[in-house]
């Protein structure tokens, strides 16, 4: 009841009418004012659209009659790559034809050339789309930029390097461009890329600064691990992981492995351990040492530091890390356990450091995982 | 009738009506905003070339990941399936086929196909906490290195997930859908974000634009989209303009302003970062709750131990998936897809409106909520507003007018402005007829199409409302 006389004062003595019902007349008139003029838009894109696609048509054919022009035997290009010489009339081609001669060069270059033809396709690019290049790069919009930077790095212009480093200093350069410019550095050892590294004004991601240095020559990578304190954390980070991707076995590469090892960086550290199990392979003594000195003191040490030594002990047999790795069976994180339990087992006397950790480590973690590494390798004899 | 009743009635439906307006106003603002926000984006990148991608096939540098593939009863496909997986352009993934206690010939199968020994004895198992399923066996091929095949009792799509992701050994996983055909190149365009990470940003969830395989293709996924004759199904048709819509508003656009979005199509295929699904207890059992409350648990995990998650989605198209080719599936479908959605916006309910949760729950959640949870009701009731209004004249006509032509505003003119769009800016070729048949197709969404898709996932929602009393129920008599 009590509901009832509500409704009714609220709705019937207030004589709700709404404040929508005053102003029907123009929202109406508004409203279809509004949805009039998207309807005459859509039209209008859609009549754009048509004519996109037949002028789309047309040029495609023209692409299509071009590159079967190009590809066909005799042709002015084939000509060029089988004998080197060019044509005056290839150095005035424009439009569609230089974007057709540019798709095959691309193209060609992906399926791995021999050295003369590689030599040769990138003279070409040079002759007849340096001028273009240049003009893109100083006027064209981002994408187009972005394409001609890729473009440039596949043809390895480094006719262009001075002009890439003006761009490098302009301010509206986008990082990715930036990116691109110094991965061409590296790409063609343009001698500036040691300094724009040392740097500390990129925001780059850490893949991105790894495959700067996967490109590096030589003598760029040893000027970086020369200069090593001088360089962006980032940067020493990744010359730690370019050093053991690159397998870099100089005597320059082992020493700074050392010295970041017995260093006071976690995460340096960690990295260096990696990269020594990989280039010190001839040299496991001196992992040996170094883990022996990590054994004393590494209870403390972050987890990633601890889960990579724990790995390492099992590649590299001494006697002293079992009890250590005893220890890690203990530890917290479950893949440390798991991993330390897989070392020891890879130990000549493992099986029996297992058993006795099942009945004997004070840790009841450590004792399920040294009973689930002996089911499992039990397992695995029946299987084999 | 009393007077006074039929006042009443009409106060009520007027007030209903401007409810309805404010509600049509603000969804086809927000949706315009976020339409003008993807295209800005989407121009930008039109015109890159795919060359950008090439980084992506070093070993060194490529993130490896696991895809796990659940299958049940698959026998005719998986052969076809996985081969497809395996000729994926990338540098370092292995792919877990999980077979979910099948009962027709698809293990016997595997094992003859891909020559499957038992590697039982080398698993490591992640130490995932929550229970799966007992696994039978784990395999790999001899033929091919990257397949690992794990043979387990029944237990459902998110049991299995959850056995793939314990047996998995790298750093991210992937889900692949059961009816999704991956692109040759998906793995490359879905982990160049995880490599392009800036140091302190961490990409725990990604995923990606999803196109509609054709339904006639589906025996050929290995055909593109371009080299076949697309179809005239109008049900086809309609669904790819609902793709496209979702693409730009829920993906691109929201993406644009750094928004976390919930991941619908990470049904489809989403990549997440492993340690983190570890740490939030995997797949929840329940295959109501889906990826997206996966997706809003690493949300939640991320923010509470304060650490800068990024969930990305990208333009790009990375897969292809089956869609519903009769009616009866397309309802089926939609009415799952409801009640995942309001369980799995239930089952985090806490942080809607939380300012705790960032973007994720100022923005993301009130969206999906608004646009997509009260999107059919309040669909639904402009139309029975409309009626009523016309059919007992209840209202000034003039109302109604302006409710029909907001309406169709909402549905067909900007789905058939985004087709546009869409049109203008993919890399795909359309023809003429094609362009005009989409046109003519999203404009006549409003009329047909949106309020069935409405009342399928009306039923969804009440499902799902029905699931959740019944739960009640089952935690008051203590079963649960």
């Amino acid at each position: 009841m009590i509901g009832h006389q509500w409704m009714y004062t609220k709705l019937i003595d207030s004589h709700h009418t709404g404040w929508l019902a005053g102003n029907t007349d123009w929202l109406v008139h508004v409203v279809s004012l509004i949805c009039a003029s998207v309807l005459i838009l859509l039209l209008i894109i859609y009549g754009y659209i048509l004519w996109l696609k037949y002028k789309s048509r047309r040029r495609e054919q023209v692409k299509t009659t071009l590159m079967q022009e190009l590809l066909a035997e005799g042709s002015f290009l084939q000509q060029y790559l089988n004998n080197g010489e060019i044509g005056v009339d290839v150095l005035n081609i424009s439009g569609d034809q230089q974007i057709v001669l540019q798709q095959l060069l691309l193209q060609r270059l992906a399926q791995g050339p021999v050295e003369h033809e590689t030599l040769r396709i990138r003279l070409l690019s040079w002759q007849v789309f340096g001028s273009s290049y240049r003009s893109v790069l100083k006027t064209g919009k981002w994408s187009e930029r972005v394409n001609t930077l890729l473009y440039i790095e596949q043809f390895h212009m480094v006719e262009l390097l001075p002009k890439l480093e003006d761009m490098l200093r302009v301010s509206s350069c986008t990082p990715l461009e930036r990116f691109i410019i110094l991965r061409i550095y590296a790409r063609t050892g343009y001698f500036r890329i040691v300094k724009e590294l040392m740097r500390e004004q990129y925001v780059w991601s850490d893949s991105q600064v790894l495959q700067i240095l996967l490109l590096l020559n030589d003598s760029s990578l040893t000027r970086l691990k020369d200069h090593f304190k001088d360089v962006p954390y980032q940067v020493q980070c990744n010359i730690v992981h370019a050093i053991r991707i690159r397998d870099d076995q100089t005597d320059g590469a082992l020493v700074l492995l050392e010295k970041l090892i017995l260093g006071e960086d976690s995460l340096l550290r960690t990295h260096a351990y990696q990269a020594l199990a990989q280039v010190g392979r001839c040299r496991e003594d001196l992992l040996k040492g170094l883990l022996l000195v990590w054994n004393e003191s590494g209870e403390e040490r972050q987890r990633s530091e601890r889960l990579t030594v724990t790995r390492l002990m099992g590649d590299i047999h001494a006697d002293a890390f079992i009890p250590r790795l005893k220890v890690m069976m203990g530890d917290p994180s479950f893949q440390i356990r798991q991993e330390a339990a897989n070392s020891l087992a890879r130990y000549e006397q493992g099986l029996d450091e297992l058993r006795d950790t099942t009945v004997n480590h004070p840790d009841r973690y450590a004792r399920q995982i040294a009973e689930e590494t002996l089911e499992r390798m039990q397992y695995g004899r029946k299987m084999d | 009738m009393d007077e006074r009743w039929i006042e009443m009635l009409r106060s009520f439906v007027l007030a209903c009506y401007e409810g309805i307006f404010i509600y049509l106003v603000l969804a086809i603002v927000m949706c315009s905003v976020l339409v003008v926000a993807a295209a800005r984006t989407l121009i930008l990148r039109r015109d890159l070339d795919p060359l950008q991608y090439h980084e992506m096939l070093d070993e060194e540098l490529a993130p490896a990941v696991s895809l796990l593939v659940p299958m049940r009863n698959s026998e005719n496909t998986i052969v076809q399936r996985i081969n497809c997986l395996l000729g994926i352009q990338y540098a370092r993934y292995e792919v877990i086929i999980i077979n979910d206690g099948s009962e027709d010939a698809t293990m016997p199968r595997l094992m003859e196909t891909y020559d499957l020994m038992p590697i039982r004895s080398k698993v490591h198992y992640s130490g995932l906490v929550q229970e799966t399923a007992q696994i039978k066996c784990v395999y790999q091929s001899r033929l091919h290195h990257r397949l690992i095949v794990i043979d387990k009792a029944y237990g459902g799509r998110m049991d299995s997930l959850n056995a793939g992701l314990n047996i998995s050994q790298y750093p991210y996983i992937a889900s692949v859908g059961p009816l999704t055909f991956l692109e040759r190149d998906a793995l490359v365009k879905i982990m160049k974000p995880v490599m392009d990470a800036l140091p302190g940003e961490e990409v725990v969830a990604c995923s990606g634009r999803v196109d509609l395989m054709v339904p006639e293709n589906t025996a050929h996924p290995e055909l593109t989209d371009n080299s076949t004759r697309r179809t005239s199904s109008a049900l086809y048709i309609m669904q790819s303009i609902e793709y496209v819509r979702a693409f730009l508003i829920g993906g691109v656009g929201l993406v644009r302003y750094n928004i976390n979005v919930l991941l619908f199509t990470a049904q489809v295929f989403g990549v997440f970062k492993k340690n983190r699904v570890m740490e939030v207890g995997g797949y929840k059992g329940d295959d109501h709750a889906a990826h997206m409350e996966l997706v809003m648990r690493l949300q939640k995990h991320m923010k509470r131990i304060r650490e800068r998650g990024r969930i990305i989605y990208i333009p790009d198209p990375i897969c292809r998936v089956e869609v519903p080719g009769t009616w009866r599936q397309l309802r089926r479908q939609r009415t799952r897809w409801y009640m995942q959605l309001a369980s799995s916006l239930w089952a985090q309910r806490s942080m809607i409106f939380n300012p705790a949760y960032g973007w994720m729950g100022m923005v993301s959640i009130p969206y999906f909520i608004l646009i997509e949870l009260l999107g059919p009701v309040m669909e639904l009731g402009t139309l029975l507003l409309f009626i009523s209004g016309i059919g007992l004249q209840l209202v000034d006509i003039n109302l109604c007018i302006i409710l029909a032509l907001l309406l169709m505003l909402y549905g067909s003119l900007l789905s058939a402005g985004m087709v546009m769009f869409e049109i203008w800016c993919s890399r795909k070729t359309y023809t003429s007829r094609e362009v005009t048949r989409l046109l003519l197709y999203a404009c006549s969404e409003t009329f047909w199409f949106r309020p069935l898709n409405n009342i399928f996932r009306m039923v969804g929602i009440v499902q799902a409302m029905g699931l959740r009393k019944e739960e009640e129920k089952e935690i008051r008599n203590g079963l649960k």
